[in-house]
């Protein structure tokens, strides 16, 4: 039997068992190792939240001094503007108000050349109106003079023209007289003539248009008495008549000898 | 007339048209019988049968139950088509008179008409109609190739001549009256 000691004093052992063996214990080295920096992290991040919060403040201080900060600045903005607009308001309602007496003074001084100049006129027109009255009044009566001296010449020479033209019409109306009657006759013996005549060429033609039409009419009621008998006997027939009839004009066929010749 | 089924009919039947339909009718009542109902027996309970399976005339169902009972026996399903043909071969061959009237006529008076033809022309003589009411009265007749107008028209055509010369001077008449 071998032994596991030999002669030299040679250790001897199996390499699997040693080499699971110091896997095992690098394992456990590693696990020891992940432990240690899970403590340290959490350690650090206990560490580390302080500073975090101081800085978090620090900020939070500053911007709330920015804020106010600003928030003076704009108070004193409005503030300047406020006063700004209000002296401007105040030197536009001046301005205004020097405008208004400016254009009030014009308009007086304007009032008071009109009313001069329209005195002035005014005397003006007067004067031309009287002038102008005695003017109208002197032509007024040296017209009428005239027109009371043409007026008697006027009627004078109208009674003569009048007197004239009397008489030549009294001449000429005796002469046209005489011409109307004649021509009045001569009209009269045409219009009975051509009257005459169109009247025997209207009685030929009726007389035409009355044989033609007769002729037409005879025709024509002939058709009208042959259409009406056939609808009306048609229409008036009940359905028994209707084969009576048809009956006797079966008989009517076998007496005319229609039916002697019988189908083979 | 050798076919059973034109002797029953042919009494009672004077057009040609109804010849025809009735042959029809007949066929459509024992295809019914014979194949639909797959039976034997003509009866008139088959014709009830028949007459629920569709909208029928009552007239037509009245002539189906008038037909004597021994024809009904004369058919089975192997045969009745060719005796049907056969009738309406002879049915067409029969004399047939074509008249052409004003007016549709009744039943009645058409019955009247064909019985006066069985007794004066053939006694299996058939009517063919038509209708013009230009005719307004009378008839056109038609007999082996021979056409005869009896009509009120033909009668006023004939006298037509008499007609021109009296009616204008019964005009005249009139208006000097």
């Amino acid at each position: 039997m071998p032994s596991l000691l030999t002669s030299g004093s040679t250790l001897s052992l199996p390499i699997g068992p040693l080499v699971i063996g110091v896997l095992a214990l690098i394992v456990i080295a590693l696990l020891v190792l992940v432990a240690m920096v899970i403590q340290l992290s959490t350690r650090l991040r206990h560490l580390s939240t302080p500073i975090y919060d101081q800085i978090v403040g620090q900020a939070q201080e500053k911007a709330q001094q920015v804020l106010t900060e600003a928030e003076n600045q704009a108070r004193t903005l409005r503030a300047a503007a406020q006063t700004a607009a209000d002296k401007l308001l105040a030197d536009r309602k001046l301005a205004d108000e020097q405008l208004s007496a400016s254009y009030a003074n014009h308009f007086k001084e304007l009032i008071a050349h009109a009313d001069a100049a329209l005195a002035a006129q005014a005397q003006e027109v007067e004067k031309y109106s009287t002038h102008f009255s005695e003017q109208f009044a002197k032509l007024g009566d040296e017209m009428t003079a005239h027109l009371k001296e043409g007026s008697g010449r006027v009627l004078a020479a109208s009674a003569k023209e009048i007197e004239n033209l009397r008489s030549m019409f009294a001449g000429l109306g005796a002469q046209a007289a005489k011409e109307q009657d004649a021509l009045v006759a001569e009209m009269r013996q045409r219009v009975a003539d051509l009257f005459e005549k169109e009247a025997q060429g209207v009685r030929e033609q009726i007389t035409a248009y009355r044989k033609e039409r007769s002729a037409a009419i005879d025709q024509n009621a002939v058709a009208l008495v042959e259409e009406t008998a056939r609808i009306a006997l048609g229409k008036a027939l009940s359905l028994q008549e209707h084969r009576d009839i048809i009956l006797a004009a079966l008989e009517q066929a076998r007496r005319d000898g229609v039916f002697g010749r019988l189908p083979a | 007339m050798t076919n059973s089924v034109l002797a029953a009919l042919i009494p009672t039947t004077y057009r040609q048209s109804d010849l025809a339909y009735r042959l029809g009718l007949l066929r459509e009542y024992l295809e019914f019988a014979f194949f639909t109902k797959q039976s034997s027996v003509l009866n008139p309970e088959m014709i009830g049968e028949f007459s629920t399976a569709g909208p029928h005339d009552p007239a037509d169902l009245g002539f189906l139950r008038n037909l004597p009972p021994e024809l009904y026996a004369a058919f089975n399903r192997e045969t009745f088509h060719d005796v049907l043909d056969q009738a309406l071969i002879e049915a067409k061959a029969l004399p047939t008179v074509r008249l052409t009237v004003a007016v549709l006529l009744t039943t009645d008076a058409v019955a009247m008409v064909g019985q006066w033809a069985r007794q004066a022309v053939d006694v299996h003589a058939l009517l063919d109609f038509s209708i013009d009411p230009e005719l307004g009265a009378g008839c056109q007749l038609l007999w082996q190739d021979v056409l005869r107008d009896y009509s009120l028209e033909q009668a006023l055509r004939t006298h037509e001549r008499e007609l021109y010369e009296r009616i204008p001077a019964l005009f005249s008449a009139k208006a000097v009256a």
